[in-house]
Formats: C-alpha cells, sequence, structure tokens
C-alpha cells in the first residue's frame, strides 16, 4: 500500500516501459513463458542458421542440392546429421528452411490480421449502431466459415498457390476473433473518462481513435498476435501437407507430405519425426508464450503467487 | 462578494443558459421487446450562470447532475429544450464552431486515475489541447504548458514533464488534469466532484487552487458535488437537483440557512457534524 | 467484568515483503476497546489504517505478517490460533464491513442465500427454516423490507447493498465489528442512515465497533475515541471531544482544519498557498513522517524519534514540539 508512492520515486519510465518491466517480471516468474520464451530463441537460432548450409556446399540446398552419393533416404551420418530424403537431400538444412518459413509464414499473417482485426474492432466499437452491427454481422460469417476448407477450395480453383497468397488467405479468415476482442475493449475504453477529456479538448474523430485509443488497445493486439501466429503455422502446415502449400519453399508441412507421399511414413522415422516436432514445439512455444502474456495483461488471471507484484 | 443573485440578471452578465433541457435515457426491456424511454435522467431543467460566479450544482448519486454537464459540454445530446453559451446554440454546434467552443469551456473530472491517459506524458497531456487547436510554435507550447502547470500548482513543471501519470499521487493527478483544463485559458470550467476521491488535506489545496483560478483569472465555474459543505464553502449560488429536477435554486448561504423543500432540509440535516475547535466560538455565539 | 476491555491490541507492528524490501505498513499500534464502545481510525489513504483492520481479522494478504505485538480479543490471543481455529473465530467474534462493499456481493445468488450462507456455514446444525427466520430478523434489524430477501444484488440500491452487507456482517453475532470505509461512495443521505444504524447496533447489542474511514466526520458520527494515523503510526488518541476540542499534533490540526462542514468557515484567500507535495528534506528513520510537510517542525524532528506525551489520562500524542504539563 504504501510502498505505491515509493516504487514511484525511482522509477521513472514512460508507461510503456512499466509495461514491458511487469511483463518482464512476470515472465520471469513465469515457467511456462520462460519455457516458451526458450523454444522461440532456439527456433529464432535456427531460421537463422538455414542460410549457412548452402554457403558450404551447394547439396546441402534444401531444395536444389542433392547429394551426388545418396539417392535413397538414409539415416543420420556425419555427412548429414540428420539424414536425407529420398533423392538426397539434406533434411537439417530442409528442417532450419522450415523454421524461416514457420516464422515468415506465422508473423507475417499473424500481423496482417492483427492490423485488419484492430482496425475493425475500433471502427465498430467507436461508431457503433448500424455500423458496428454491419461489421459484427460480417466477422461473425468470416468466423465460423471453415478456413481451412475455403482455402483448400480455393487451391483447387486457383491452381498451385504462392507461399504470400496463402499468408494473405490466412490473414483474411483470421481477423473476426481479433475484431470482437478489440471491440469489447474499445467499448470499455470508450466509456473511461480520458475518452471525454479529448473530446471536451476538441480532438477530433480520427486523433481520438489513433492518438487516444489506439495505444490502449495494442498490448490486447500484441497478445492476440500470438495466438493469431499459432494457427496460421498450423493452417500453412495442414495446407502443405495436404500437398497445396507452395511447391518452391521447404515448409515443415511440406517436408511431413514428402513422408508421405514417398510411402517413408513408418520406415524413416529421422525424417518425420524432425519436421513434426517442431511443428508442435513452436506452436506450443507461442501459444505459451500468449499465455504469459495473457497474465501480465490480464491482472485476474494472475495467481496468488504473483500478488506480491500487485501490491508492491 | 456577489450577494443575493436570485433576482434574473441582464442577459449580458449570463454566461450559460439551460433551459427546461430534457434527457432520457433508451432503456431495452427484452420482456417487451421493444426499447422505450425511461423516467428522464435530466428532467426540465433550467438554470442561469453569470459570468465570474461558481455555482455550485448539488445533488445525490443518481440525481442527474453529471448527466446535465454531459449535456452541456455537448458530451451527449439532449432530447429538448436548449442550451447557449454566450451566443452559441449548444445544441446546434457542428464543426469549426464545436471547436471554437471546445476553447471556452472545459472541464475537471472527478477520478484522476481515469481521466488521463496512461500512455501520455504529463507534457504530452496537459499540451495535447494546444495541439489540438494548433495554438503556438514548440517554444511557446512549453511556455503555455509551463505557466498552466505552475499555475496548478505542479512546480517545478520540468520535473513532471517526462513523467507518466502512474508515477504521480492522485492529487498531483488532478493537479495535471487542471493544468489541462486552464492551458486553452477557457471562460467557463465545469469542475465533477473534484475532490471526491482526494483525501481530506489534498481536496482542500485543491479547493485553494480552484478558488485561485477563479479569482485570478475570472473563470466561471459550475461546481458538481454531493457534498453540501465543500458547496458551501465554494459557490456563491447553487441549485439542489433530485431525480433529474432541479429542486431549489438560490444564493449558498440562503439556501443553507433556509431550505424550503424538504429534500434540502434532509441532506442538510444528513451531514455530519461535529463540535471541534474551530467552530467552537461560533458554537457558543449562536447559544 | 465492565473493567476488561474486549479487545487489546499491543505494539503491533506490521509488515509488507515487496520486491523494494520490507515495508512496515503500521508501527506500534496500542489501544483497548471495551464492549458497546466506538474507535475511529483515521488517516490519509495508504496509511495503513485498513491494514490494522485486516490484521485484526487475521486477513492480512499473503506478503503481509505481524513482525511484534499482541491483539487479544477477550482472552484470545489472535495470533497464537492456527488457521483453522481463527477462522472458526472469524465472523462469529469479529466481522468486517469490507471497503467497497458494493462488491462484496455475490452477483449470481440471491441477497438472502448469501447471509444464509454465512449463517450455517458457522451453525451447521441450525434448520433451513431456523436459518431462514434468522435471515429475516436480519433484514428487519437493517431496515430492508423482507420481501426483497430473495431478490439480487443489482436489483437493490446501493444503500440497501450497504445494509445487507451489515446484515451479514451481523449474521452470527459478533462482538466487535470492523467497519472500512463503510460509507464511500454513499450519499449523504444515505450515510447519515448507514452511520445511525451502526450506532444503534453499538448501543443496543453492545457492539464493540472500529470504524475506519478517511473522513473524520463519518468517525464524529459514529465513535467515542478516535486513532489518527499517519504514515502507518498512531499519532494521536484520545476521545473524541478532546480529540477535536484541543488537537495536539500539528497533522490533527491540519486534518481537522481541511474538514469543510456546514458550521465552519474556510478562509480561501488568507492561506492561498499551496501545499506542495514534494518533500522538503529527508526525513531519518525513525524521525516523525511528518516533520517534512510540519510547520512547527525543527532539526530535531528529523532526526530523533518521537515519544508518546500524554495530555490527559486519555488524550496522548506522538509528537516532539507538544508540551505537557508532566514536563
Amino acid at each position: 500500500m504504501q510502498s505505491k508512492t515509493e516504487t514511484g520515486k525511482h522509477e521513472r519510465h514512460s508507461y510503456r516501459a512499466k509495461l514491458l518491466i511487469d511483463a518482464w517480471r512476470l515472465f520471469h516468474d513465469n515457467l511456462i513463458g520462460r519455457i516458451g520464451v526458450c523454444l522461440l530463441i532456439v527456433f529464432g537460432l535456427m531460421a537463422l542458421l538455414s542460410y549457412i548450409p548452402p554457403h558450404v556446399d551447394p547439396m546441402y540446398h534444401p531444395m536444389t542440392g542433392v547429394d551426388p552419393e545418396i539417392s535413397y533416404a538414409s539415416p543420420p551420418s556425419t555427412r548429414h546429421w540428420l539424414g536425407t530424403d529420398n533423392i538426397g537431400r539434406d533434411i537439417l538444412s530442409q528442417l532450419l528452411t522450415g523454421a524461416r518459413v514457420a516464422f515468415l509464414v506465422g508473423i507475417s499473417s499473424a500481423f496482417i490480421s492483427i492490423v485488419i482485426g484492430t482496425l475493425i474492432g475500433i471502427v465498430a466499437a467507436y461508431w457503433g449502431k448500424m455500423l458496428d452491427g454491419l461489421l459484427m454481422r460480417f466477422a461473425d460469417m468470416v468466423m465460423v466459415m471453415p478456413s481451412l476448407l475455403v482455402i483448400l477450395l480455393l487451391s483447387v480453383l486457383f491452381g498451385q498457390l504462392s507461399i504470400w497468397t496463402i499468408v494473405i488467405l490466412i490473414a483474411l479468415f483470421r481477423w473476426p476473433a481479433v475484431a470482437r476482442v478489440i471491440r469489447s475493449q474499445t467499448l470499455s475504453l470508450k466509456q473511461r473518462p480520458f475518452i471525454d477529456m479529448a473530446r471536451v479538448a476538441g480532438a477530433s474523430h480520427l486523433r481520438i481513435i489513433f492518438r487516444h485509443i489506439l495505444p490502449n488497445v495494442l498490448p490486447m493486439a500484441l497478445l492476440y498476435m500470438t495466438f493469431r501466429i499459432t494457427s496460421a503455422i498450423i493452417v500453412e502446415a495442414a495446407l502443405s501437407f495436404l500437398g497445396f502449400g507452395d511447391p518452391n519453399t521447404v515448409s515443415w508441412g511440406m517436408m511431413l507430405q514428402w513422408v508421405w507421399k514417398t510411402g517413408h511414413m513408418f520406415q524413416a522415422p529421422y525424417w518425420l519425426l524432425p519436421p513434426g516436432l517442431c511443428i508442435s514445439f513452436m506452436t506450443l512455444s507461442f501459444y505459451m508464450m500468449g499465455r504469459a502474456m495473457e497474465e501480465v495483461l490480464d491482472p485476474r488471471l494472475r495467481r496468488v503467487r504473483n500478488a506480491k507484484h500487485a501490491a508492491a | 462578494m456577489i450577494s443575493d443573485q436570485d433576482r434574473i440578471q441582464s442577459p449580458a452578465d449570463i454566461i450559460l443558459r439551460v433551459e427546461n433541457v430534457v434527457k432520457a435515457y433508451e432503456m431495452r426491456h427484452f420482456s417487451f421487446g421493444g426499447s422505450h424511454k425511461t423516467s428522464p435522467a435530466v428532467d426540465n431543467v433550467t438554470i442561469r450562470i453569470n459570468r465570474g460566479e461558481a455555482f455550485g450544482l448539488v445533488g445525490g448519486s443518481g440525481s442527474g447532475k453529471t448527466t446535465l454537464a454531459r449535456l452541456i459540454l455537448k458530451l451527449e445530446r439532449f432530447d429538448a429544450g436548449a442550451i447557449h453559451f454566450e451566443d452559441l446554440n449548444v445544441g446546434k454546434l457542428k464543426g469549426p464552431s464545436l471547436k471554437s467552443f471546445r476553447r471556452k469551456i472545459q472541464m475537471i473530472p472527478q477520478d484522476p486515475y481515469q481521466s488521463l491517459n496512461p500512455y501520455f506524458s504529463i507534457f504530452e497531456t496537459v499540451a495535447e489541447p494546444l495541439v489540438i487547436h494548433r495554438i503556438g510554435d514548440d517554444k511557446a507550447r512549453r511556455r503555455i504548458v509551463e505557466n498552466a502547470m505552475v499555475l496548478s500548482g505542479l512546480t517545478p513543471a520540468a520535473d513532471y514533464y517526462d513523467r507518466y501519470p502512474h508515477q504521480l499521487s492522485g492529487g498531483q493527478r488532478q493537479r495535471v488534469a487542471i493544468a489541462r483544463a486552464v492551458v486553452l485559458e477557457p471562460q467557463f470550467i465545469i469542475a465533477d466532484e473534484p475532490t471526491s476521491m482526494l483525501d481530506a488535506s489534498i481536496s482542500i489545496a485543491v479547493f485553494k487552487l480552484l478558488h485561485t483560478i477563479k479569482r485570478r483569472h475570472n473563470v466561471t465555474f459550475l461546481f458538481i458535488t454531493h457534498d453540501l459543505a465543500a458547496a458551501r464553502h465554494f459557490c456563491e449560488r447553487i441549485a439542489v437537483m433530485h431525480r433529474g429536477k432541479i429542486i431549489e435554486t438560490g444564493a449558498t448561504e440562503k439556501i443553507i440557512g433556509n431550505p424550503q423543500a424538504p429534500y434540502t432540509k434532509a441532506l442538510i440535516a444528513a451531514q455530519p457534524r461535529f463540535v471541534s475547535f474551530r467552530n467552537i466560538g461560533k458554537e457558543s455565539a449562536k447559544k | 467484568m465492565p473493567n476488561m476491555p474486549l479487545l487489546d491490541v499491543q505494539n503491533l507492528t506490521i509488515v509488507y515483503r515487496t520486491n523494494a524490501g520490507p515495508v512496515i505498513a503500521a508501527e506500534d499500534v496500542c489501544f483497548t476497546l471495551e464492549r458497546g464502545r466506538a474507535v475511529g481510525i483515521v488517516g490519509e489513504s495508504g496509511c495503513g489504517k485498513t491494514t490494522i483492520g485486516m490484521a485484526l481479522m487475521g486477513l492480512l494478504p499473503e506478503n503481509g505478517f505481524v513482525q511484534q505485538g499482541r491483539i487479544i480479543i477477550e482472552d484470545t490471543d489472535l495470533l497464537s490460533l492456527t488457521k483453522p481455529a481463527l477462522r472458526a473465530l472469524r465472523w462469529k467474534k469479529m466481522a468486517m464491513i469490507f471497503q467497497a462493499a458494493m462488491n462484496a456481493l455475490n452477483p449470481v445468488h440471491r441477497v438472502g442465500d448469501q447471509i444464509a450462507e454465512a449463517i450455517q456455514t458457522h451453525y451447521p446444525d441450525y434448520s433451513a427454516d431456523k436459518t431462514r427466520k434468522e435471515v429475516a430478523a436480519l433484514f428487519d434489524l437493517v431496515d430492508i423490507p423482507r420481501n426483497r430477501i430473495d431478490d439480487y444484488p443489482h436489483q437493490y440500491s446501493g444503500g440497501m447493498k450497504q445494509r445487507a452487507v451489515i446484515a451479514m456482517a451481523l449474521s452470527c453475532k459478533p462482538d466487535l465489528i470492523i467497519a472500512d470505509e463503510p460509507t464511500t461512495a454513499l450519499d449523504v443521505i444515505v450515510q447519515d442512515q448507514i452511520l445511525k444504524k451502526i450506532k444503534a447496533f453499538q448501543d443496543d447489542m453492545n457492539i464493540a465497533t472500529i470504524v475506519i474511514s478517511h473522513d473524520i466526520g463519518v468517525v464524529s458520527e459514529v465513535c467515542d475515541n478516535i486513532m489518527v494515523m499517519y504514515k502507518g503510526r498512531m499519532i494521536e488518541y484520545g476521545k473524541c471531544e478532546e480529540v477535536f476540542m484541543s488537537p495536539a499534533h500539528p497533522y490533527t490540526v491540519a486534518l481537522l482544519s481541511s474538514h469543510l462542514s456546514l458550521d465552519s468557515t474556510y478562509d480561501f484567500q488568507a492561506d492561498i498557498e499551496n501545499i506542495t507535495e514534494a518533500p522538503a528534506a529527508s526525513v531519518l528513520p525513525g524521525a516523525c513522517g511528518y516533520a517534512e510537510k510540519c510547520r512547527h517542525a525543527d532539526v530535531q524532528c528529523f532526526v530523533q524519534t518521537p515519544a508518546w506525551r500524554h495530555l490527559s489520562s486519555t488524550h496522548r500524542v506522538l509528537c516532539l514540539k507538544v508540551v505537557t504539563n508532566d514536563q
């Protein structure tokens, strides 16, 4: 109680910085969050390292590099640490590139869906009435569409989709949940007196939306971004596994499809397991990070263990 | 001091005229399937506020006093009646005329914890109205903001510029809210229970500050409160509001000394009273 | 035994563990309270008054603990009790009317059922019928019409919710009631009714009451004795008349002066200087916490630990500058 004023003395940070510090403290206490972040760092390193193998030897190129001496699926060796696929391509370098693709797909499609969802959510809540009704019914319609099925249909109609088309399609199907959350946040923000004060000061609608509301909903949007990343990675993996991925990139889903298509499902565990595990762990790690962030953002979710931070 | 101002003023002295204003909220009753209006939150209210005075609007929670303030500030639309601020018809304001109206009338909100944007530094908070109204360049703004903050008792002002609301105490936050209200040099300030969330010693300091602002800058105040004692110390005239209606208007001392409406009488009777070293002389004098 | 106090608090010191190290929330608090009497604890937010109430209920947050001192109710030392024993005493011996009572009621249960539950937890042998009668009697006691027993909290007005919470506190017939800001957020008229109600219970049912409030007016309505707190310390204690008529501590004087009432006058013009909230000089640990704001403070105040001075057998003050006869 008393320390509320005490901490104010030496902490001279902006509200954003304070949020970050609080977030770090909670992460520090939160096992799930720590595990998530550690795993993500590992995957990040993998994505960075993916640029190295082709430079070591062209045969390590994940798509075009073929080991001249091996033309069959081979188990791990000193030459190929995780073995090769059925035409002699290095599985490790494919796995590393897969991490890069997963980040690209996950983050960019999540980012797009967050931008769309946040804008629509704020606009719907801010203007309310008819516009709110229209936008939210539209969001409901998109939300209930089976996105994987629709994207499959589209790719059947239009042939092979490029990785960027897939990214955009995933984003277009995944904004409604974000819009709903941001809308409800904005609705409660609209009731907060500081928004009234901005109006009394004469601020225009655009200024209120971008200067006053947006920064306040951004943390929630970022939280939702981690969950969107998870779902985008899964959708892309599923598409690729079913054979509708971008044939010019290596993704983990694509690797699984190759295992399946060439009939190595039960013959080559060294080929099947790495991409499978990577997909699971990467989605898990984003999910864990999201859960930890949720705890940071929503005090009600904090357990008693963390109560001392609230009291302090 | 302004004495009994019950008599009708010449129009030139009146800065705000609220005439027969009605505001009702739509309540949805799902059992009836439709929406209909309930008893009005503001029911046929008429008040006149003179330039330079502090006018108190006293009433319990749910009496409609905050709604009336929101109507005057054009944060909400009213259903019937008219509000005139100087020669502006508040109900019809739009675009540029609304913006210039906003320069003249400002508000000090009730809750200092909710009324400041947590993402704005104190400088940004106080300077925001200047930015909105495109007043001055960076240098001029810095000077205006400093003046407003010094006036509000935030000294040295530079110490506060880069701080954020969460780093300030309730009293300091309320001073920031006051600095933001005076930075545009408005003619009229609506103070909506500005001290109800503050400790007694801090709220007295806030009162002093409002008093200073009123005296030095000839600002007209509409002071909204549930506390008759606070209104008595700050306002020349008060109106008592109950269930959306104004039930009594007049000079403060007259209403407190000789209340007419039963609700006003109950309100005065309910005030906590105790004999302390400050009013002992008075008490004995009465006896 | 009329002389034996119901509650005896001795040298109570409560500390919170925080990230920034231990924070003393209440230091060396001593007072006694007889049945049918009321003491008011006044002070600014954060002065430790709620902490004392929580300690008396045995409800300190997890990171708070009693560093030293004793809390004795009748002949039981609260601090020596185990958690289950404490839980058995709570509500039966001492009950609390919480701050923000509006939120103390569960919105999804009927008000009557919530009070019935409180009764049945402590008197498991009561039949449903008997409990129901008890609830009805409690509703009569706090002037809520009986036909509202089966309503939900949202159907109640603010004042009625507050009464319902008081009814809940009375449900197990406690000896001591701790009311933490019982009327904050209520209208003056409703506040007056609630305070009269609390006063009536104190007189009729011989209940001891502790009223915690930042509003000296609230305390003045109900209490016999008053304790003024500042930054975790008791700084003045005495009968209401004594403290109101001849406040000794400069903080008490300031607190009383800043209370606006219908009788007193406050001259804004005369005293236009602004009270700055920033400290002027640093105070040594142990020295008077008010020294940096005090007009009468000198060097001594900033370095020396103040000691209690007795102005009368019932009135004492913690200030170096107060001159008493016995010196």
